[in-house]
């Protein structure tokens, strides 16, 4: 299920971000916090970082590990999250989304093009957020953070009055 | 990878199409729309490609996908039995299975999220006999090299190759989906320099067209 929850959670992020202005992708939310932009923007560079440690992690070898919940994934990605939002420059809508494709397309392919899904269920690496995780669970990581923050773009514009 | 079913049609309006009022026109797209519509859920419409300008043998190409080949053959038979279905021939269909590739998962750009682009080139092929019987590492080597090559283009140009063994006269249906029809013609030309090519046997026909919403793409002709 690994492909269709990345599909998935990925096609209702873009969709959420269709039609808004910038001044809705770069409001404050009135509960703090990051902007709807900067949050698209960290989704995208979490990607790439993510398909980057994977792909680094594919090079050396090692062990099988069990297979953690999706819970408890996004469970330590709530507490660990490591926002780093200092984006130079304000991005529009259009950028956003072409920078998300590129992660998906470019960065995230790139595992896909090396190797199967069964390979990544049986490698492994040791990530401080979520002790030794396999691979497969390491790329699970990216639908879970698109969805957790899909939450918070859809209550940020809920606030705004723009259409969820 | 979840299989899924893919499925080009390729549809020709007859001459009876034109000699038709612009209401009955009209009625018929709605009633493709509806079909469509009622289907949802079951069958995703990747896309509805206007032909025009590209190829003579198609006006409209349709891109589906299902989890069940019946759910596609029933939209099929629906608009073939529809009043829309008077009017149009079917030069070209194509259906596909969606599977992991032999050295790679390489999941199609629809299955990870990636929106339809502006246009798509799509053609089945197949490899000469002897690609089949060189030794795994070999294969491995051609496929790699042709995959380096298409990676010079991405994300410019999406990649989708799904099975075609045993559901048609073609062993693999690819389609590429871009907005910059230049950078596919790079794209393509550079393929070319592929030692993979060696075993190329047979890749017709192509199909390009143009990006449309459902009613527009059929609209483009009424």
């Amino acid at each position: 299920m690994l492909i269709e929850n990345l599909g998935r959670a990925r096609k209702a992020l873009l969709d959420s971000l269709d039609g808004l202005t910038e001044d809705q992708l770069y409001a404050t939310p009135a509960a703090g916090g990051p902007s709807i932009g900067q949050l698209a923007h960290h989704l995208q560079a979490s990607e790439r970082a993510t398909a980057a440690l994977v792909l680094d992690a594919l090079q050396s070898r090692s062990e099988r590990v069990e297979e953690k919940d999706p819970s408890f994934l996004a469970a330590c990605l709530q507490q660990g999250c490591s926002h780093d939002h200092a984006v130079s420059g304000r991005f529009s809508g259009a950028e956003l989304i072409r920078l998300l494709e590129e992660s998906r397309f470019r960065d995230l392919q790139s595992v896909f093009n090396e190797t199967h899904e069964r390979v990544l269920a049986e490698r492994s690496t040791e990530r401080p957020l979520f002790g030794r995780v396999s691979l497969k669970n390491l790329l699970d990581t990216i639908w879970i953070h698109d969805e957790l923050h899909g939450k918070q773009i859809a209550a940020i514009k809920q606030s705004l009055g723009a259409t969820a | 990878m979840q299989t899924q079913f893919t499925a080009q049609l390729a549809i020709k309006f007859t001459s009876k199409w034109q000699e038709a009022g612009k209401d009955e026109r009209a009625a018929a797209i709605r009633e493709v729309v509806d079909i469509f519509g009622k289907h949802e859920g079951r069958v995703g419409l990747r896309g509805t490609y206007v032909v025009q300008g590209f190829q003579a043998h198609t006006d409209i190409l349709f891109w589906m996908f299902a989890d069940r080949f019946n759910d596609i053959q029933d939209l099929q038979l629906e608009i073939r039995r529809s009043s829309f279905g008077r009017y149009i021939a079917t030069p070209h269909a194509f259906t596909g299975i969606t599977k992991p590739f032999e050295f790679s998962e390489h999941p199609t750009s629809f299955a990870i999220g990636m929106r339809p682009r502006e246009y798509l080139c799509f053609y089945p092929f197949i490899r000469k006999p002897e690609y089949y019987l060189l030794p795994k590492w070999e294969r491995k080597a051609l496929i790699g090299d042709h995959g380096d090559i298409g990676h010079e283009f991405t994300p410019d140009i999406l990649t989708n190759g799904v099975y075609g063994f045993g559901l048609g006269d073609y062993e693999w249906l690819l389609t590429f989906e871009t907005n910059d029809l230049s950078r596919l013609v790079d794209c393509v030309r550079k393929l070319r320099e592929s030692k993979s090519r060696l075993y190329m046997q047979d890749e017709h026909p192509f199909i390009v067209g143009r990006y449309f919403a459902l009613a527009d793409a059929l609209s483009q002709y009424a």
